[in-house]
């Protein structure tokens, strides 16, 4: 498990991270959205011990990461900008990470490479971005660690690719103890992937909750309702967050139990009603709501 | 507990990494030593068989000791190689990637360091053997020539690591690669301009210290200690002497190795301490960056008031050149910090501090506000007194220190002295030095102290004085040798030299210049004067030193030169016609010769 206990990280004037407190389970992709300047890369880069906080500390397994070598082997750090050395192909870049990652898994990385169709010996240099990014993604997964620290990874990638490196990382929690944190400006990229959110916003985390639990406090449902009267008492009675009428489609997201909010819904006879799966934005406007942030403007 | 990382592992990746660095470095060097000798061994064969030039000799001049040329390339490959090597701290986007790795940064400090220097190791240590190989190959190779390249590697290899833990030392304390070259610059030429700037400040301001008092040490050890560069350039080698040229001693070795040990235990804590965020700042440092500027430009403003002073004589200008360039020193310098022109005037503070500091050195300096150079102790505070003006040839001060010739004429009754040091401090200086003399004073004071000074005074004051002086027993026998000399078998010989005067009156009108007595010179004539003759001149000068006064002996461009018989110089007394027996002594001799040699013929 990650600890982030009270971590202050400053750039001069500028304060990063703001006393930030969070954990991350094992076995779990951990996503950390929010928007440009909110914190998420120097966040990652201070749990990857790059940056060593002002105040604060953390845990890798109990372990302090901040040159501690042992913490350390657990991560594999994968920055926003891919960095390879001059004039290296992916196989000088895999003999790299032998010495520097013991475990790292050789074949694997030789056979993913294939399935890419990456070529071994062509020069880093001379890949695109995308093609940079899927070295860089592959040679993190193949390094054989416990966390897997990943900044933007799949800013880059075509939807395919992107699908690809989502079914590996599930692969992999499946067969190993393996956890990707992934940090990201876009919801949309990591909302079909990720178990657990962190929220950061101007240095600070609003919060980290896990995906299912703040899904199950709220609905989102489609319903035609033909007396407006009953529609109206149904404003009334549930926890309404959005309602949109499109002709008589009544379409409501709300807060409360699943089983309370279709009860109350079928009392007032549609003539229509379907819960609907929510996405991550809806969640997170919900969500920050209840903490006192409008973030609509913020994050989507 | 033990990294499972290997070290040998990670410095052969970095030397793989850095093999383009090798081959820069066995190309300049391979050109530098074998190819030189190769060429230099077959340009001389020829000569060899027809002129007998000794193969030898080439070969030892072309390698081993001493070559300043191959120095200036093994400080430049320390320079290039540290830059190459710990470059990655300037980029955020390396330091991602390497400081995320599960390696202490000790260790990867350890293993750039090691791979880089390797490479210069190979390179060099491959081009001294190849040179070796040559010179077998031509026969000229033996074991005392082995030994010596030896000597030779291992000094080049610690002069290498000076300039490499030097540069390191910039690396860390930069965020850019432009800094880093300014910052070697910087602590390469800091200190020895810092030195030539006082000695110059000195010179203007503080003209009654003594020139020696300025440098106070050797100059060359000065610049030796001003940074590693110098270190390595400069350090001191043994006495003794090769076939290639002079050894490196076993001190100066453990020097070298010291120097480089402490500047590489630098640069690592340096590099412990610097934030990973740093890169891409000029100074890693932030609290450093207001001191590196302030330290770099109040010298800078420094020098730009005395260019003022020595220009203009004006204390407005001298104060406005002081304020314009400390100013415009900080905005250069803070516009390498940010970047930026629009912050070229932030921390107006510094330039503040600059200024302040800069005018308050100068001003002090220039109004003489401690007092420097109108000290005179009162007399009751002063126990003795010594003078010295380079007229006084009899004093033997070849390669003396000024302080020690000083120190040998101190006398207790030294009103005279007294008086014409208070007479130098009176004086204005001036460009003028027709009618003064510059005199040396020292002040035994009673406390046990002593302070030296040197005045300006004039001549007429400066020859009543010191006719006063030499009526005294006391400043006699200090200020001429030639009175306490003992034993006169240490002198062999003299030579009685004329340069400007009335022959006649001397009664030497008949001196023929062919005579092998008479040597040309400078002189009008020289006469040549040893054994039981030179007895005699010696003990009518010492008769006629007790009656003539210091001015008279001034005034004739007479004097007695003697040789000690290790051939070294045993002072030089001036001859007035007032020296009645000293010259009563030279006629009779020289008489004596030249009838000898008439009779003869």
């Amino acid at each position: 498990m990650i600890k982030i206990e009270d971590v202050t990280k400053s750039f001069g004037d500028i304060l990063a991270l703001d006393h930030v407190h969070a954990q991350i389970h094992e076995n779990s992709i951990f996503g950390l959205v929010g928007t440009n300047g909110a914190g998420k890369s120097t966040m990652l880069r201070v749990a990857a011990g790059v940056l060593q906080p002002e105040g604060g500390r953390v845990l890798i397994d109990e372990l302090p990461v901040w040159e501690n070598p042992q913490a350390k082997e657990k991560i594999c750090f994968l920055p926003d900008t891919a960095w390879f050395f001059p004039n290296a192909t992916a196989n000088m870049m895999r003999d790299y990470y032998k010495i520097v990652y013991p475990d790292f898994m050789e074949e694997r990385f030789d056979e993913l490479l294939a399935k890419f169709d990456l070529d071994p010996k062509r020069k880093l240099a001379t890949f695109s971005k995308g093609m940079k990014k899927q070295v860089s993604v592959l040679l993190g997964i193949c390094a054989n660690t416990e966390y897997l620290f990943c900044d933007e990874t799949f800013d880059g990638l075509d939807p395919v690719m992107r699908q690809t490196v989502k079914s590996l990382f599930a692969a992999e929690i499946l067969n190993r103890k393996f956890t990707p944190v992934i940090a990201s400006h876009s919801l949309r990229e990591i909302e079909d992937i990720c178990d657990h959110i962190g929220l950061l916003h101007k240095g600070g985390i609003l919060f980290a909750k896990d995906l299912d639990e703040m899904k199950l406090g709220i609905h989102k449902v489609q319903c035609v309702i033909p007396d407006p009267k009953k529609e109206e008492e149904l404003f009334s009675e549930l926890e309404v967050l959005k309602h949109e009428k499109r002709g008589s489609l009544l379409t409501v997201i709300a807060r409360g139990k699943y089983d309370e909010v279709l009860a109350r819904i079928e009392a007032k006879q549609p003539l229509f009603c379907e819960i609907l799966p929510l996405t991550l934005e809806e969640i997170f406007i919900s969500e920050t709501e209840v903490v006192g942030y409008d973030i609509k403007n913020l994050v989507f | 507990m033990i990294s499972k990382i290997s070290f040998s592992k990670l410095v052969r990746d970095e030397l793989r990494k850095l093999n383009w660095l090798l081959a820069v470095q066995m190309l300049v060097f391979g050109l530098l030593i074998p190819f030189r000798v190769l060429i230099e061994l077959s340009v001389q064969r020829p000569r060899f068989f027809s002129e007998g030039v000794s193969l030898q000799e080439v070969f030892y001049s072309s390698i081993g000791l001493g070559h300043p040329e191959n120095t200036m390339f093994i400080l430049m490959a320390g320079v290039v190689c540290a830059i190459s090597a710990f470059s990655y701290v300037h980029s955020a986007e390396k330091l991602d990637f390497f400081h995320s790795l599960p390696i202490k940064r000790e260790r990867l400090f350890a293993a750039k360091y090691l791979g880089s220097v390797l490479t210069f190791a190979a390179a060099y240590i491959l081009s001294q053997a190849a040179a070796l190989v040559i010179g077998a190959a031509y026969g000229v190779c033996s074991a005392k020539i082995v030994f010596e390249m030896a000597l030779a590697t291992v000094e080049g290899i610690l002069c290498f690591l000076c300039s490499y833990a030097g540069t390191l030392v910039a690396v860390m304390l930069t965020g850019k690669l432009l800094a880093t070259f300014l910052a070697v610059g910087v602590l390469g030429a800091y200190f020895p301009l810092i030195w030539v700037l006082k000695i110059g400040m000195q010179e203007l301001f503080y003209y009654t210290a003594l020139a020696s008092d300025m440098s106070g040490v050797n100059s060359t050890d000065i610049l030796m200690c001003s940074s590693p560069w110098a270190f390595a350039a400069f350090h001191k080698r043994g006495m003794v002497k090769g076939i290639t040229g002079t050894m490196p001693s076993l001190a100066g070795l453990c020097q070298l190795l010291a120097v480089a040990a402490v500047f590489s235990l630098l640069a690592l804590a340096l590099y412990r301490a610097r934030k990973t965020e740093a890169a891409g700042n000029a100074i890693a440092f932030r609290k450093v960056e207001g001191i590196a500027k302030v330290l770099l430009m109040i010298p800078a403003a420094l020098c730009a008031g005395v260019v003022a002073y020595a220009s203009f004589y004006s204390p407005v200008w001298e104060f406005f050149f002081i304020l314009f360039f400390g100013a415009l020193g900080c905005m250069i310098i803070e516009f390498i910090y940010r970047s930026d022109i629009r912050q070229v005037l932030a921390h107006k503070s510094h330039m503040l501090i600059t200024v302040v500091v800069a005018s308050a050195v100068f001003f002090a300096c220039r109004y003489d506000v401690t007092g420097f150079n109108t000290y005179l102790p009162e007399k009751d505070e002063v126990e003795a007194m010594a003078v010295y003006h380079y007229d006084m040839f009899g004093v033997e001060n070849e390669g003396k220190d000024e302080h020690k010739v000083l120190d040998a004429l101190a006398i207790e009754d030294f009103t005279p002295v007294y008086e014409m040091a208070k007479a130098g401090i009176e004086q204005t200086p001036s460009a003028d030095w027709t009618d003064e003399r510059e005199i040396k004073v020292k002040y035994c004071l009673k406390n046990g102290t002593s302070v030296y000074r040197r005045y300006r005074i004039d001549q007429e004051l400066y020859y009543e004085k010191m006719d006063e002086l030499q009526k005294q027993e006391d400043f006699r026998t200090l200020c001429y040798p030639i009175l306490t000399w003992e034993d006169t078998q240490q002198i062999s010989s003299l030579e009685f030299s004329v340069y400007t005067g009335d022959l006649e009156t001397l009664g030497l009108s008949d001196i023929k210049r062919s005579d092998q007595e008479i040597s040309d010179s400078e002189a009008e004539f020289t006469l040549h004067i040893s054994g039981k003759d030179m007895d005699q001149v010696i003990e009518a000068y010492r008769k006629d030193l007790e009656t003539v006064s210091y001015s008279e002996l001034q005034s004739y461009e007479m004097c007695l030169r003697f040789y000690k018989k290790d051939g070294t110089s045993g002072g030089c007394y001036y001859v007035s016609d007032g020296c009645e027996n000293t010259l009563k002594v030279i006629q009779e001799i020289f008489h004596r010769k030249t009838s000898g040699k008439t009779a003869g013929k």
